[in-house]
C-alpha cells in the first residue's frame, strides 16, 4: 500500500507541483473580502483564464472533468469509478428496496458536508443535490465494494476454515494428554522395577519432558491453542464471523498478522485468489481515501496560512510601511498592494506529529480494550500502521472487533496521507541531489524564498564553480536569481554592497546624500528616487 | 578581504564535498549498499538486544525441568521406602493391595501435578519467545536470522516467527522502522524503475530482431521472385518481349510494397514501447514458480504449500505459518537457507516494484483511452 502510493508520486513529480498550484489557486478565489485585495502574482489575462477554467470546472459534468489531463491518478481513479458506477446501476435494478433507500440515506448524508464545504466558494453555480450526489458516488460506491468483497472473503473463510479448526485442536489436546498418560506410565514401570539410580530417571524424564515441550510449542504455533485450553481441556474456536472478518481484512490490507490461518488446501488456494483480486482493490480504494484527507489537510492549512497572512496584514498597516516597485514593474502591471503567493507545502513535522498522535491515539484506545501497557499498545499499533504484522499482539475481543477495524483502516489511509504529503519534498529533494534527469530540468524548486527552475539554478552552481577570480566570485553572490526579470548589475557593484553593510556611513557620506536606494520587491534591482526629494 | 574570500572558498568546498556524498548515496549503486549495510547494522543491534533475552528464557525452561524432575524422583523414593516395609512384615493378603493401591492413586495425583505445572511454564516460556528447542544447540536469534528479521520489518512482510520481546527490543523496531521503511520504498523504487527501463529496452531490442528476422525472410522471398521472373525472361524472351517487364516490374513493386508495410507496422510499434501486460504477469509468475520449486526442493512442502508462501511474502503479507529454516536448526544449511531467502526477498521485490511499474503504465495508457471514448460518447450524446 505505502509502496503504491509512493510509486505513484514519484513517477509525476511535476504533476504534484501543478496539483498543488492548481488547488491554491482555488482556494485563492475562495477568500473572504476581510482578508483584503488578496490578488495572486499572475497577469491579468492569466488570471481571466484561471477563472473561466474554474466556472467551466464546476459547470461541466463529471465525467468530461474526468477527461481531463491535468490529474492523471483522478482520471484513472474517476474511470474506475465510472464503470462501477455503471454496474452499481445495474445493480440497482437488481436490488430491494431497503436497499435503495440505504444507498440513498448515504448519499444524502455526504451532501450537506459537501455543501458545506461548497458555501466558501463565491462561485455562483447550481447547488443540486443531484450534482453531489454524482461527484460522491464513486468515491461511496468503491468504499461499499471494498466491504462486500471483504465480508464475501470472511464468508468463504469461515465455512472453509471453521469445521477443520475444531476436529485439529481437538486431535492435538488428545495428542498432549496421551503424552502425559504415556510419561505416567514410563515412570511407574521404572518405579515397580525397582529401579533406583538418578542417571536413569533423569534421562528418561528428561527426554519425556522434552518431547511434551516440543509438541506443546507445535500445538501452540501450528494449531493456535492457548494456555486456557490446555489447562482446562476444552477447545475453543477461533473462527468466528467476526475473526474471519478481522482475517479478511489483515489480507487485502497486507498486514497479515498470521494468528489465524488457513490451514487446509482449499483454504488456502481462496486465499491466494482473495489476495489476488483483494489487495488491488483495497490499495485504491485507501488511496482515494488518504487523497480525500490530504487534499482536506491541505485547505485546512492553508486556511490557517490565510489567518496568519490576515494577522500579519493588520500589523503590518497599523505601521504604515510600503515598499517600493520600480517603474519597469509598474509599466507592466505590478503595484504595491500585491503580495507573494508562498507555495503551500505542509511541514514535514506536522505530518510526523499527526502521525505520532494518532499511534498514540491507537495506543490509549487499544490499553483501555485489552490488558496491555501503553507501551504494547503503542508498539502494535506501530506495526499495524506499517502494514509489518508481526502477530505477536492481537486483539482477542470480539465486542470491539469492528471499532478496530475501522482505526486500522484509517490509520492506512492516514500513514498514505502522511507518505504522499511527505514523498513530494523527498522525491524532490533526492531529484535535485541524486539524480540529473530531464524531467527535473522543467521542475520548479524554493529556494530562498524564491521560486526558480532547477535548471537556472543549476547553471547558477555551475558558473560559480566554474569561475575562480575572486572579483568573479563577488559578483556571482550577489545575483540574485528572478524568474521573471533578469536584473541589471552595475559596474560599481562593489561600492553598493559596502553602502550597505554601513547604514551610518549612508547618512554620512556626501556623494550618496541626494540617492535614495532602494530595491524592488519583484525583481529586485536597485534603483533610486531622486524625484521623491524635494 | 582576502580572509573572508578563502573562508567562504573553504565553506564553498565543504558544501560541495557533502553534496556529492550525498549525490553518490542516493544514486544507485549508494543506494544498495545504503540498505543492505541498514539492514545489517539492524541485524547485529537486534541480535545484541534479543539474544541474552532468548538464552534466559531457555534456561528458565530447563530449570523448570529439573525441578520436575526432582520433584518426581523424590515422590517415587518414598513410594519405594514404603514398599519394603510389607515385605518384612508377614501381612494378610488383602491388606498390602489395600496400602499399595492408595500409595498408587497418591503418587500419580503429585507427577500430574508436576507435569501439569511444567506445562504451563512452557506456555509461558512459549508466550516469550520459547521455541521448543534445547539450550545451546540452536537459538532463533544468530546473525542470519536477525538479518531476516530486520529485513521483513523494512520490507513489511513481518512474519513475526521472531519478533521482538522486550521493552528495548521493541523501541529499537520502531525506531528501525521509522527510518528504514521510507529508505525500502525508495530502494525499490529507484530499482524498480530502472528494471524497468532495462525490460523495456529488452523488450525493444528483441522487436527490432522481429523485425529484422521478418526483413531478412521478405528480401529472401523478393529474391526469389527475381530469379523466377528472370528465368520466366529466358524462357519467353523470344515470343513475347512486351509482357516481360511489365511483369517483373509487378513482381518487384510487390516486394518492395511488402517491405514498406513490415518497416511501417515495426515503427509504430517500436514509438509506443510498452509491454504488454501479459508479459509483465507471465514474468511475475514466473519467479513465483521458480521460487516455489526451490522451496519444495528443500523444505519437503507441497509446490501447493511453496506457491502459497512465496505468494504471501512477496505480497508483503507475511502470515509466519510457513518459514524456511525454522524445522533444521542451527547447522550451516539452516543459515545458508536463510541468507538465500533473503537474497530472494529482495530480488523480488524489487521485480514486484518494477512489474507494478510497467503495469502503472500500462493501465495509465488504457484509461486514457477509455476516458476518450467515454468523451466521444458523451459528446454523441
Amino acid at each position: 500500500m505505502n509502496h503504491y502510493g509512493y510509486l505513484r508520486v514519484d513517477s509525476d513529480p511535476m504533476l504534484s507541483s501543478e496539483l498543488t498550484n492548481s488547488k491554491y489557486s482555488r482556494y485563492n478565489y475562495s477568500g473572504d473580502g476581510e482578508l483584503g485585495p488578496y490578488n495572486p502574482n499572475l497577469s491579468n489575462d492569466s488570471e481571466q483564464y484561471e477563472l473561466d477554467d474554474h466556472v467551466d470546472e464546476m459547470s461541466q459534468t463529471y465525467t468530461r472533468h474526468a477527461s481531463r489531463k491535468e490529474k492523471l491518478y483522478q482520471e484513472r481513479l474517476s474511470q474506475c469509478s465510472a464503470t462501477m458506477d455503471q454496474q452499481k446501476w445495474n445493480k440497482r435494478d437488481l436490488l430491494d428496496v431497503p436497499d435503495k433507500t440505504c444507498i440513498d440515506v448515504s448519499s444524502t448524508s455526504e451532501g450537506p458536508t459537501m455543501r458545506d464545504t461548497s458555501e466558501d466558494d463565491e462561485f455562483d453555480h447550481e447547488s443540486g443535490i443531484k450534482k453531489y450526489a454524482k461527484l460522491i458516488l464513486p468515491h461511496v460506491g468503491l468504499v461499499l465494494l471494498t466491504c462486500a468483497y471483504t465480508f464475501v472473503g470472511a464468508s468463504v473463510f469461515y465455512s472453509v476454515e471453521q469445521p477443520h479448526e475444531l476436529a485439529s485442536k481437538r486431535r492435538q489436546l488428545d495428542m498432549i494428554y496421551e503424552r502425559q498418560e504415556e510419561f505416567v506410565n514410563s515412570l511407574f514401570t521404572l518405579a515397580m522395577l525397582n529401579e533406583t539410580r538418578r542417571e536413569v530417571w533423569s534421562q528418561v524424564t528428561k527426554q519425556h519432558m522434552h518431547n511434551m515441550s516440543d509438541h506443546l510449542f507445535n500445538a501452540f504455533e501450528k494449531f493456535f491453542l492457548t494456555a486456557a485450553e490446555v489447562r482446562a481441556n476444552d477447545t475453543i474456536e477461533m473462527w468466528s464471523f467476526s475473526t474471519s472478518i478481522f482475517f479478511a481484512v489483515t489480507v487485502v490490507t497486507t498486514i497479515g498478522y498470521g494468528n489465524p490461518v488457513p490451514v487446509t488446501q482449499l483454504g488456502r488456494m481462496m486465499c491466494i485468489i482473495f489476495s489476488l483480486f483483494g489487495i488491488p482493490l483495497t490499495l485504491v480504494t485507501i488511496a482515494d481515501i488518504g487523497k480525500f484527507l490530504s487534499e482536506h489537510l491541505v485547505w485546512m492549512y492553508g486556511n490557517y496560512l490565510k489567518l496568519k497572512h490576515f494577522l500579519w496584514q493588520r500589523h503590518h498597516w497599523h505601521k504604515g510601511h510600503k515598499e517600493r516597485v520600480c517603474e519597469q514593474c509598474q509599466r507592466q502591471g505590478l503595484s504595491a498592494d500585491m503580495h507573494f503567493i508562498e507555495e503551500q507545502r505542509i511541514p514535514a513535522m506536522l505530518v510526523l506529529v499527526i502521525l505520532v498522535a494518532y499511534t498514540s491515539l491507537g495506543g490509549v484506545l487499544m490499553s483501555n480494550l485489552e490488558p496491555w501497557n501503553f507501551f504494547t499498545a503503542f508498539y502494535w499499533s506501530f506495526i499495524t500502521m506499517t502494514t509489518v504484522g508481526f502477530g505477536d499482539l492481537m486483539p482477542r475481543r470480539d465486542g470491539y472487533m469492528y471499532l478496530i477495524l475501522l482505526y486500522i483502516i484509517l490509520g492506512l489511509a492516514i500513514t498514505t496521507m502522511c507518505i504522499d504529503l511527505v514523498g513530494v519534498q523527498y522525491i524532490r529533494k533526492i531529484h535535485y541531489f541524486g539524480r540529473k534527469i530531464q524531467d527535473a530540468r522543467s521542475a520548479l524548486a524554493v529556494v530562498g524564498g524564491k521560486v526558480v527552475l532547477v535548471s537556472e539554478l543549476y547553471a547558477n552552481l555551475m558558473q560559480k564553480r566554474a569561475k575562480s577570480c575572486d572579483q568573479n566570485t563577488f559578483i556571482i553572490d550577489n545575483f540574485h536569481i528572478s524568474k521573471h526579470v533578469i536584473p541589471f548589475i552595475p559596474a560599481d557593484i562593489r561600492w553598493i554592497r559596502y553602502i550597505d553593510q554601513n547604514a551610518e556611513s549612508l547618512s554620512s557620506s556626501s556623494l550618496t546624500s541626494t540617492l535614495d536606494l532602494h530595491s524592488c520587491r519583484f525583481c529586485h534591482s536597485r534603483f533610486s528616487i531622486s524625484r521623491y526629494h524635494p | 578581504m582576502a580572509r573572508r574570500n578563502h573562508r567562504r572558498s573553504k565553506v564553498t568546498r565543504v558544501i560541495n564535498l557533502i553534496k556529492r556524498i550525498i549525490a553518490f548515496f542516493f544514486s544507485h549503486v549508494g543506494l544498495c549498499a545504503l540498505v543492505i549495510g541498514y539492514a545489517l547494522l539492524g541485524a547485529v543491534v537486534f541480535r545484541a538486544v534479543e539474544g541474552p533475552h532468548e538464552t534466559f528464557i531457555q534456561s528458565q525452561v530447563t530449570t523448570a525441568r529439573q525441578k520436575a524432575v526432582n520433584i518426581a524422583w523424590n515422590a517415587t523414593f518414598r513410594y519405594l521406602s514404603l514398599h519394603p516395609i510389607h515385605q518384612d512384615k508377614v501381612i494378610a493378603a488383602v491388606e498390602p493391595r489395600k496400602v499399595n493401591k492408595l500409595d498408587r492413586e497418591q503418587w500419580e495425583r503429585i507427577v500430574h501435578a508436576q507435569v501439569r505445572r511444567f506445562q504451563r511454564k512452557c506456555m509461558w516460556a512459549i508466550k516469550r519467545g520459547y521455541d521448543g528447542k534445547e539450550y545451546g544447540l540452536s537459538a532463533q536469534w544468530t546473525f542470519t536470522g536477525a538479518f531476516l528479521y530486520s529485513l521483513t520489518v523494512i520490507t513489511t512482510i513481518g512474519y513475526g516467527n521472531t519478533s521482538a520481546k522486550t521493552y528495548f527490543g521493541k523501541t529499537l523496531t520502531i525506531l528501525f522502522a521509522i527510518i528504514g521503511i521510507p529508505l525500502m520504498l525508495l530502494f525499490l523504487t529507484n530499482i524498480g524503475d530502472i528494471m524497468a527501463k532495462i525490460f523495456r529496452f529488452l523488450y525493444a531490442r528483441s522487436i527490432r530482431l522481429k523485425y529484422r528476422l521478418i526483413l531478412w525472410h521478405k528480401r529472401r522471398k523478393a529474391a526469389e521472385l527475381r530469379h523466377a521472373n528472370s528465368d520466366v525472361c529466358t524462357d519467353l524472351s523470344g515470343d513475347s518481349f512486351r509482357t516481360a517487364p511489365n511483369m517483373q516490374n509487378m513482381l518487384t513493386a510487390r516486394a518492395q510494397i511488402e517491405q514498406l508495410e513490415v518497416k511501417e507496422s515495426v515503427e509504430a510499434q517500436l514509438q509506443r514501447i510498452s509491454v504488454p501486460l501479459s508479459l509483465v504477469f507471465f514474468t511475475m509468475f514466473a519467479y513465483l514458480v521458480a521460487g516455489s520449486v526451490l522451496f519444495c526442493l528443500w523444505e519437503g512442502w507441497t509446490f501447493l504449500d511453496s506457491f502459497y508462501f512465496c505468494y504471501i511474502s512477496l505480497t508483503t503479507i507475511g502470515f509466519g505459518d510457513k518459514f524456511p529454516g525454522a524445522s533444521v536448526g542451527n547447522d550451516k544449511d539452516a543459515q545458508k537457507k536463510l541468507v538465500i531467502t533473503s537474497v530472494y526477498l529482495l530480488f523480488g521485490m524489487a521485480l514486484l516494484a518494477m512489474c507494478f511499474n510497467l503495469a502503472q503504465e500500462e493501465v495509465v495508457n488504457k484509461v486514457s483511452w477509455l476516458a476518450n471514448k467515454f468523451k466521444s460518447r458523451d459528446d454523441d450524446d
